[in-house]
């Protein structure tokens, strides 16, 4: 071995502690990196793959009734290769036991047995037997959530009459990755399920022997989707069909789609930030560690050494480098398994293969080394600048100006080196700020989530969304059943909703929601806007979400098409009145008076939103499911626990993960700056010692600089995590909802706590090496 | 006779390096009196830096008496050797030490700061001829300048022994002689008791003893009864 390759390896040694602490900031930056994008990767590609082999379908619509003979017709569409005609009905389950509202959708083919379309995959249990209309096949999220598998027995009402059906196994489906139920904005996996039953049950219990209701088809590469759909329309126009839509209007597609988009950006977002930094402090660290070898660098060159000490550094930075990717790169694919095996209760795949794409650790590598060998060998080179003999030499005094005297005269000798060091260093001073400032808006990052989560629950559920209930009606109603609701057991009060199912066009530009009639006097339901205050539709016009009205380019005072997707399909013209902010979902809303006057109703309701006593609120639920015309019941409590265990545990998730990592970068950063910065200053302090002061007044000296740093750097960082959090969630906009920036006041005192507590265990690990200096090395300038 | 200052029986040093012990002071006998300008001269490892640090209380004995006055040395806790220096002690180096971002008035302001009857910082400095360069800062100085400062800071505080490690190691001949002329100047002002160590024989000539070191004892020891100015010193 080649004595410069020695020098490496004790240096390493020597420098252990520090090498250690950069590799964890290293490996923590990479971890973070790889384990996210596999996962999403993974992700992504689970996705393709179950959609490829179950043969998930290209477009979807629904019908009153139409002969199968329409079927074939709908296969002549040009472009279309397959069609599945089926019957499909939103019923209402009994599951024993079980005392809350369940709905299902009952689907059966209308010809044929097996379905060639949205194909299933058995988990448990076994396939349907036709010849047995008692049995059924559930989906395994709805069996998992009730408790329910092979063998066990449910209920439904099916068109007025409850059939009992035995459970031969449970299933997923590529329609059906997230179920969510009618007007629900998330999915709800206990109250709503997904059924399949032989083709002669619901051709039976429906009247619709030789006939379907619903199709699903798929349609060659490259076709003209849009040509498709509108061939679709016309065809089905007759028979009562609604809007036929692609994919992108298919509610668990949709809903995945913004899972995976989120998944995605936070993927491509954070991670690579948590990399970047850990590289710059790399570059930063390196820079500084080569820099205190100026003797050694100087007497090798002295030697006659040239390159070979660029070289040296160069594996003296990948020595470090190397073990912290290779750490880091196994740590994120552990990780990231673990994420994808976390994911499995929210994605339903039959399968999520891990898949890590090879760049992946190719880039983490590129960019670590980067960081790495860059600081250290800018470092080299600024030293190898120098003549030898010039170097040999104690560096000279940096230069200082006499900027700061007057204003620092009445301020002891031993606070202005400090204070001069501060302002005349103002590159080590930066750096060190820096590497400071970037610890707290790691940690903003991982535990704004939290908060934001809070804030949607509380804005939209406590101060928008107000009633317990919902009972939705299988068709609007008068107005007289508001006070067959109210008599209804443990209803406190109860208030008409009108929503219907509408299409809004603004220039060439629209978007399928629904349209909510509100009194003016609503308790239950209000809107607010973006400072929370309470906004009452107004008599003329439409109010529409802000990311709605944003998606539509819509300016409040500009007219906005309305088709209504129900009963007579009025359309009509009416002036965008203002935004509302929703931060869940898409939705119009307008006076209740005035959607009557446009749909030419009565008063009608379609909904009826309920205040309960709680302690009767098992009572409610069993009279609404004794009551036929009810066709659904939205519990707030539920949609709470919804919208934490789907959208808000996958974000979550991720947040954990970045927090913890984000505290061993926090803490490798400011580990390492402030023991840089002893180093730089330790002759200064033995100098101290000399001169008499005792090892506690040193101390004080350096401590207060870094206390003063770390004093300037948390406000810093705090304030840079803020604008962070901010330009990440632009990023993270989904048509689903809205993550707020509202960052908690609890989690900035995290934040400046954990950056803080660093900063203490950092300075109490430097203060032993204080008190230990020995004062003789120190002074001969060697470390 | 004067007082005895600074006395060491038998005083021993040794350093591990690795595995191998180097004896750096051997049985060291030494006695030091008030007022005494002594020049320590002898080659590399002889063990002149190592007595320095241990009458200077940056370093401990491994065996053996030393003490300066009433304080033991040898025995002493870190506290001990820290207030010892704080209030005996003044050092002068080879490479000054100044601190870079503090201007030489502040530099000795350091030591003024905490010493218990220090002389104003600028009282220091103009007796070392440097009343144009009160407000420089380090980098601002010449060498022989900035050693002024050092020697400047050093004796603010009214030491009792000036201890100086190559004070003009670094500086030519002429400028190097300023220096000794500053630190002959304190030791016959203020009496204060001046140990230099150095590999430079001609200095010799301005001490009232000379101590020749070889391997880790005191070799030899000249008096002079006559003290050459430093103006006649030439190397």
């Amino acid at each position: 071995m080649k004595a410069l390759d020695r020098k490496l390896l004790r240096d390493g040694r020597r420098l252990a502690g520090q090498a250690v602490t950069i590799a964890l900031v290293l490996a923590s930056g990479v971890a973070v990196f790889i384990s996210s994008l596999s996962a999403y990767r993974s992700l992504v590609t689970s996705q393709q793959n179950y959609y490829r082999e179950s043969r998930f379908a290209d477009a979807f619509a629904s019908l009153k009734r139409a002969p199968l003979s329409v079927a074939a017709r709908i296969a002549d569409i040009p472009g279309v290769t397959q069609v599945e005609p089926r019957l499909v009905y939103d019923v209402t389950i009994g599951v024993e036991g079980v005392s809350l509202p369940v709905s299902g959708r009952m689907i059966a083919l209308a010809a044929g047995d097996e379905p060639e379309i949205d194909r299933l995959h058995i988990v448990s249990g076994r396939g349907l037997d036709h010849a047995n209309p008692a049995e059924i096949l559930v989906t395994q999220a709805f069996a998992e959530a009730n408790r329910l598998g092979p063998g066990d027995r449910i209920s439904a009402l099916l068109n007025g009459r409850r059939q009992s059906f035995r459970i031969v196994g449970t299933v997923l489906s590529p329609e059906y990755v997230f179920s969510t139920g009618p007007s629900e904005p998330l999915p709800d996996d206990k109250r709503f399920g997904v059924f399949y039953v032989s083709r002669e049950v619901l051709a039976h219990a429906f009247a619709m022997e030789g006939a379907f209701n619903d199709i699903v088809l798929i349609a060659a590469p490259g076709a003209n989707m849009p040509a498709i759909l509108s061939a679709l329309d016309l065809l089905l126009d007759r028979w009562g069909g609604r809007v036929a839509h692609d994919r992108n209007l298919q509610m668990s597609h949709r809903f995945l789609q913004d899972e995976l988009r989120q998944q995605g950006t936070m993927a491509a977002t954070i991670p690579p930030i948590f990399l970047l930094i850990s590289a710059f402090l790399l570059h930063v660290v390196m820079g500084r560690l080569v820099a205190t070898q100026r003797e050694q660098i100087a007497a090798l060159k002295a030697l006659g050494y040239d390159r070979e000490i660029t070289w040296h550094f160069a594996k003296f930075a990948a020595l470090i480098v190397l073990p912290g990717v290779g750490l880091g790169v196994a740590a994120g694919v552990v990780l990231g398994h673990v994420m994808l095996f976390s994911y499995r209760p929210f994605f339903r795949f039959p399968e999520l293969a891990y898949h890590l794409p090879v760049w992946a650790p190719v880039a983490a590598t590129a960019i670590a080394l980067f960081g790495g060998l860059g600081g250290a060998i800018g470092a080299v080179r600024s030293v190898a600048r120098l003549r030898p003999a010039e170097a040999l030499k104690p560096a000279a005094p940096p230069a200082y100006s006499a900027r700061f005297s007057r204003a620092l005269a009445p301020v002891p000798a031993r606070w202005k080196i400090a204070a001069r060091g501060a302002g005349e260093h103002p590159l080590r001073t930066g750096v060190t700020l820096l590497g400071l400032i970037v610890a707290a808006p790691l940690v903003l990052m991982g535990l704004f989530w939290t908060d934001a989560l809070d804030y949607v629950v509380d804005v939209q559920f406590a101060a928008s969304e107000r009633a317990d209930a919902v009972v939705q009606f299988v068709e609007p109603l008068p107005a007289r059943v508001v006070e067959e609701v109210r008599r209804m057991p443990g209803v406190l009060l109860a208030e008409p909703l009108r929503i219907a199912p509408v299409r809004l066009r603004a220039g060439h530009l629209e978007y399928q929601t629904s349209l909510t009639g509100l009194s003016d006097r609503m308790q239950l339901r209000r809107l607010l806007d973006d400072r929370l205050h309470v906004v009452v539709p107004p008599k003329v016009g439409l109010l529409l979400s802000r990311r709605l009205a944003e998606r539509l380019r819509l300016q409040v005072g500009d007219p906005v098409g309305l088709d209504f997707l129900e009963g007579r399909q009025k359309r009509a013209a009416v002036p965008l009145a203002g935004v509302v902010n929703d931060l869940i979902g898409l939705s119009a809303y307008m006076d209740r008076g005035a959607m009557d006057r446009l749909l030419q109703e009565d008063q009608t309701v379609s909904a009826v939103a309920v205040r309960l006593d709680a302690s009767r609120a098992d009572d409610f639920y069993a009279a609404t499911k004794k009551t036929p015309k009810i066709s659904t019941v939205s519990l707030r409590e539920r949609s709470i626990r919804n919208f934490r265990d789907s959208t808000g545990a996958v974000v979550l998730l991720l947040a954990g993960i970045y927090v913890a990592f984000s505290i061993t970068i926090a803490i490798g950063v400011v580990y390492n700056n402030l023991r840089i910065g002893f180093q730089e200053r330790s002759l200064e302090l033995a100098m101290l010692r000399v001169l008499g002061f005792t090892p506690y007044e040193a101390a004080r000296i350096f401590f207060s600089e870094i206390l003063v740093e770390v004093g300037v750097a948390i406000p810093l960082g705090l304030v840079a995590g803020y604008f962070l959090v901010r330009l990440l969630l632009l990023a993270f906009q989904t048509e689903m909802f809205e993550i707020p920036p509202a960052i908690a006041p609890r989690s900035y005192f995290w934040a400046a706590s954990l950056v803080g507590g660093a900063a203490v265990v950092s300075a109490i690990l430097i203060g032993r090496k204080l008190w230990r200096q020995d004062l003789v090395t120190a002074l001969k300038g060697r470390e | 006779m004067p007082q005895i200052v600074f006395s060491s029986r038998n005083l021993n040093k040794t350093y591990r390096v690795g595995s191998v012990e180097v004896a750096a002071l051997q049985g060291l006998d030494l006695d030091i009196y008030q007022g005494e300008f002594i020049v320590i001269l002898g080659p590399s490892g002889s063990g002149k830096s190592t007595l320095l640090n241990i009458l200077g209380g940056l370093d401990s004995a491994t065996s053996g008496a030393a003490a300066w006055r009433d304080h033991n040395l040898v025995e002493a806790s870190d506290e001990e050797l820290t207030r010892y220096r704080r209030e005996h002690v003044g050092f002068v180096f080879q490479f000054y030490n100044l601190i870079p971002s503090l201007t030489a008035r502040e530099n000795v302001e350091l030591v003024t700061d905490i010493a218990e009857q220090p002389m104003r910082p600028e009282e220091a400095l103009v007796k070392l001829g440097l009343s144009e360069r009160l407000d420089h800062f380090p980098s601002q100085l010449s060498g022989g300048e900035q050693q002024r400062v050092a020697i400047a800071r050093a004796i603010a505080k009214r030491p009792d022994v000036l201890l100086c490690d190559e004070p003009t190691g670094a500086l030519d001949c002429r400028t190097g002689v300023g220096v000794l002329s500053a630190l002959d100047e304190v030791n016959r002002s203020f009496g204060t008791t001046t140990v230099v160590i150095t590999h430079n024989a001609a200095i010799g000539a301005m001490a009232d003893r000379v101590m020749y070191m070889a391997d880790g004892r005191i070799a030899r020891i000249e008096s002079h009864s006559e003290r050459a100015l430093p103006e006649e010193i030439r190397w």
